[in-house]
């Protein structure tokens, strides 16, 4: 009886089938063809903009997005070198302590105001000022006379920027450090505009009052979708080439590399699991690019904690061991560079033929036997600890723990560790081994030599000190004539190579899809440069 | 029927109070520092420092608990570590957006479920309420995870380039807010688990009903099988979905969190899932808490409309109406 009454009701695939149908059919498209839009760039932020003021920005992504609206008085060029941007020009002086800077005449904030001397005061004033507790300004305009009475609320005043006349700037600084000038490539030391500033009744630089010198204009920000840049028609070297540049949210890789396939973006970032994928397809393999960047990978030995690495034979019985040629083919299919040296390629200082220790497994017998440790004897378990969900670092650690296994006789017991405890650990020098990068905060050999393996740096994890290593490094890090400077580091990069507190695995590398149509992307070791010569056409 | 109320909203109160207490105090078990997570290795310590006092994170914890209940009385649930956004502006901005979503989700799962348990409870056993069955087990038991990249690979990456000349306009990959057919695709994932639930409560409260003896009688005077359908069993046997339903909701507006990732839908539980990988406790908390109250509240919401349905609810829990 119920199955008449309910005759209407068969089929019910059917009825949702035709639902569905209804659903999808419309009166057009959607874009379905690949190809540029309106002329506007569009790449995936990975995150929501953690602040849109130069101050305080410190992750990637943010920074990538700000250096296309705001600029310094120098920027880094595609082949890795230091060009003038707002300083026309610079010249040094006072034993290299005084760095006198020229305003290039006709840059102009995007409301219309022109640059002047004044305005570098103020930028490199306000960045350290106490109220905005920046965690990078102390570490990157440290060096200034004054800065850390401003930073500590002393003065109000930065003692050494002086203004000259309006279109000339003083800046000195309390040692002679010869790659002083690199630091004023970072955002905290970008030109921005106080009376832009001051309209924020906090004295922020948010979404609402940004006014830079850069070659984009800020148009629109929407909180979790998009952010959305036009091209600067006064910009000082000329307008871009494209009219504007679109920044979706999308956070997740996936969706991110199907809005790519559809057409939907012009650049994305490629996982390593995408990478098999779209080698494999024809079309999408001519559009792999992999970056290099001045970041390298390496394997931190802390004497500090096992006590084995106090000794210098134990330590290079491991990097003896270490085979970086069967890491990069195993965990990244040969797309890796690798690491000889702690100083990635393109950044001066690199010796392309320099290698360091190389693997020889018998060699590391013999000096772990010399050491005491025949076959691995006696070596307690070694904890290597690395980053949670990032699967590379744990297939590397995996091939390194095979490897000393195989080669030494030691077992590593692997640590995957989250972020946060992770840097604790080794903020505290607790880490015994630890598998981490190291990635540049500007292109110059003392950001490695000196500030990663000098004793007492801050980033020294490992408790290695060699006083000949840091008299050179301390050497090389004042010293004025260029060609000398890199002879002194190479002399510590020698030291460090025998002594190995770390050992150097591979340099870093960013795979992306780029279409085809997307030309002059000039890129850096840094990363992307700002998308002003950027064309979208055939 | 009063005083059960006021259990109830009491009861609820206790709830949100726990939830906020435990969430709150998590966050001192987890180990690493979120000033050295946020500014990494580079920064300097009084930043550092200063962070730590803006997020009052250098108070001791019963003065940070006592702040923190305070504030959320005040509707104050702190900033963003991450963003500096206040969380009950990201609230705002984002809870309409998962509140549309779930709506839709649930409307759909309703039309959907309650059809296909009717016509499986109608047609019980035969091949048509197996093969229904069978497909709503696999929405209990595909997660949204799965279900959502593979709709992505059909309907956006596949279809439109195999079909190329149907006049259909296909779902967009993302969400986009002046677009109503982007809201497709994260429709029908967050519809699929509740919608087999839905139906296959629907099934068996329905087939349980239609046994009864009242069922029986109403046939033997002679009433249409519509009428005894609609008037006469529908209600009573719609009462254990009604919690299913309520449940189901709830989970959608709280557990959208894959859906809305992959979506790029800008509502809560997006920004949920990077606030856990960063850290980010105002926004864990706040989350949290937000959630758990509007599970509590769409509960309790149930728990009286039972009542109301069906006055033995009222009166097994030992309260007259």
């Amino acid at each position: 009886m119920f199955r008449q009454s309910c005759a209407t009701l068969r089929c019910p695939a059917l009825c949702l089938s035709l639902l569905f149908i209804l659903l999808l059919s419309g009166c057009g498209h959607h874009a379905t063809s690949i190809g540029p839009d309106n002329n506007t760039l569009r790449y995936a932020l990975l995150a929501e903009p953690t602040t849109f003021d130069p101050d305080v920005v410190q992750d990637g992504t943010t920074i990538d997005l700000l250096q296309n609206i705001y600029e310094g008085l120098v920027e880094w060029t595609p082949d890795n070198k230091l060009a003038p941007a707002i300083a026309s020009s610079w010249t040094i002086s006072n034993g290299g302590r005084t760095y006198t800077f020229k305003i290039r005449p006709g840059v102009k904030f995007h409301s219309g105001k022109l640059v002047t001397a004044a305005d570098v005061v103020y930028s490199f004033t306000r960045c350290l000022s106490p109220k905005l507790a920046s965690p990078v300004a102390i570490t990157y305009m440290g060096d200034i006379v004054g800065a850390a009475d401003v930073a500590d609320g002393k003065a109000t005043t930065l003692a050494g920027v002086k203004v000259i006349d309006p279109s000339t700037v003083a800046v000195t600084i309390s040692k002679p450090k010869a790659y002083w000038i690199n630091v004023l490539t970072y955002p905290t030391a970008y030109i921005i505009n106080k009376d832009a500033v001051d309209k924020d009744p906090g004295g922020n630089i948010t979404d609402q009052n940004e006014d830079g010198t850069g070659p984009f204009v800020l148009t629109g920000y929407v909180r979790g979708q998009s952010v959305d840049l036009k091209a600067n028609p006064n910009y000082w070297a000329g307008p871009p080439n494209i009219s504007g540049i679109h920044r979706p949210i999308i956070t997740d890789a996936n969706t991110r590399h199907s809005l790519y396939l559809t057409g939907q973006l012009d650049i994305v970032d490629l996982s390593a699991g995408q990478i098999a994928h779209d080698a494999a397809d024809p079309a999408l393999n001519s559009q792999i690019v992999f970056w290099p960047r001045a970041a390298t990978f390496y394997l931190g030995l802390n004497q500090r904690v096992y006590a084995p690495f106090k000794d210098v034979r134990v330590r290079q019985a491991f990097a003896y061991a270490t085979d970086k040629n069967k890491i990069v083919q195993l965990v990244f299919d040969g797309h890796r560079d690798v690491a000889q040296d702690i100083l990635p390629e393109g950044i001066p200082g690199h010796d392309p033929n320099f290698t360091g220790i190389p693997y020889d497994p018998a060699k590391a017998k013999a000096l772990l036997a010399a050491a005491g440790y025949p076959g691995g004897k006696g070596l307690p378990p070694l904890p290597l600890f690395y980053r949670e969900s990032y699967p590379d670092l744990e297939k590397t650690v995996d091939v390194l723990r095979q490897m000393y296994a195989e080669n030494l006789g030691v077992v590593v017991e692997p640590r995957r560790t989250e972020w946060a405890t992770l840097l604790q650990l080794e903020d505290n020098n607790a880490l015994p081994a630890y598998h981490i990068r190291w990635a540049a905060d500007y292109l110059d050999p003392q950001d490695y030599y000196s500030l990663l393996l000098r004793t007492g740096s801050v980033e020294d994890h490992t408790g290695y000190s060699n006083p000949v290593y840091d008299a050179l490094c301390d050497r090389a890090d004042l010293e004025q004539n260029f060609a000398k400077r890199i002879a002194l580091y190479r002399q510590a990069a020698k030291i460090a190579a025998n002594d190995v507190p770390i050992i150097p695995l591979y340099y870093s590398k960013e795979p992306e899809l780029v279409r085809p149509y997307v030309h002059n992307l000039d890129d850096s070791l840094m990363g992307h440069l700002p998308y002003l010569r950027v064309k979208l056409g055939p | 029927m009063l005083k059960f109320l006021a259990q109830r909203i009491l009861l609820a109160f206790i709830t949100i109070w726990t939830i906020a207490t435990i969430t709150f105090f998590i966050a001192f078990l987890a180990p690493g520092d979120p000033a050295l997570l946020k500014y990494g290795e580079k920064s300097s310590p009084a930043a550092l420092a200063a962070f730590r006092h803006l997020h009052d994170l250098d108070s001791p914890p019963i003065i940070r608990y006592g702040h923190y209940l305070y504030g959320v009385v005040h509707g104050d649930f702190g900033t963003s570590f991450q963003t500096g956004e206040p969380v009950s502006s990201f609230f705002e901005r984002a809870f309409p957006k998962t509140l549309v979503l779930s709506l839709l989700a649930i409307s759909t799962a309703i039309i959907v479920g309650v059809f296909v348990g009717t016509l499986c409870a109608l047609r019980a056993n035969s091949v048509i309420d197996r093969a229904m069955m069978a497909i709503m087990l696999v929405g209990v038991g595909v997660p949204s995870f799965v279900l959502a990249p593979v709709l992505v690979y059909i309907f956006v990456l596949t279809l439109p380039k195999l079909l190329p000349n149907l006049n259909i306009e296909w779902p967009p990959v993302i969400w986009s807010a002046t677009d109503p057919l982007s809201l497709l695709l994260p429709t029908i994932v967050l519809a699929a688990r509740p919608a087999a639930l839905i139906a296959r409560m629907t099934r068996s409260s329905l087939l349980d009903t239609l046994k009864q003896d009242y069922v029986r009688t109403a046939k033997a005077k002679g009433l249409s099988p519509a009428r005894i359908l609609f008037v006469h069993t529908f209600k009573n046997a719609f009462l254990p979905v009604l919690t299913s339903i309520g449940t189901s909701f709830g989970y959608l507006l709280s557990g959208s969190f894959v859906v809305e990732t992959i979506f790029a839908v800008p509502g809560i539980g997006g920004a949920s899932v990077s606030s856990f990988t960063t850290r980010d406790y105002p926004l864990i908390q706040g989350t949290t808490l937000v959630l758990a109250t509007i599970f509590v509240v769409v509960n309790l919401i149930v728990d009286i409309l039972y009542g109301l349905l069906d006055p033995r609810a009222r009166v097994s829990r030992g309260v007259a109406a």
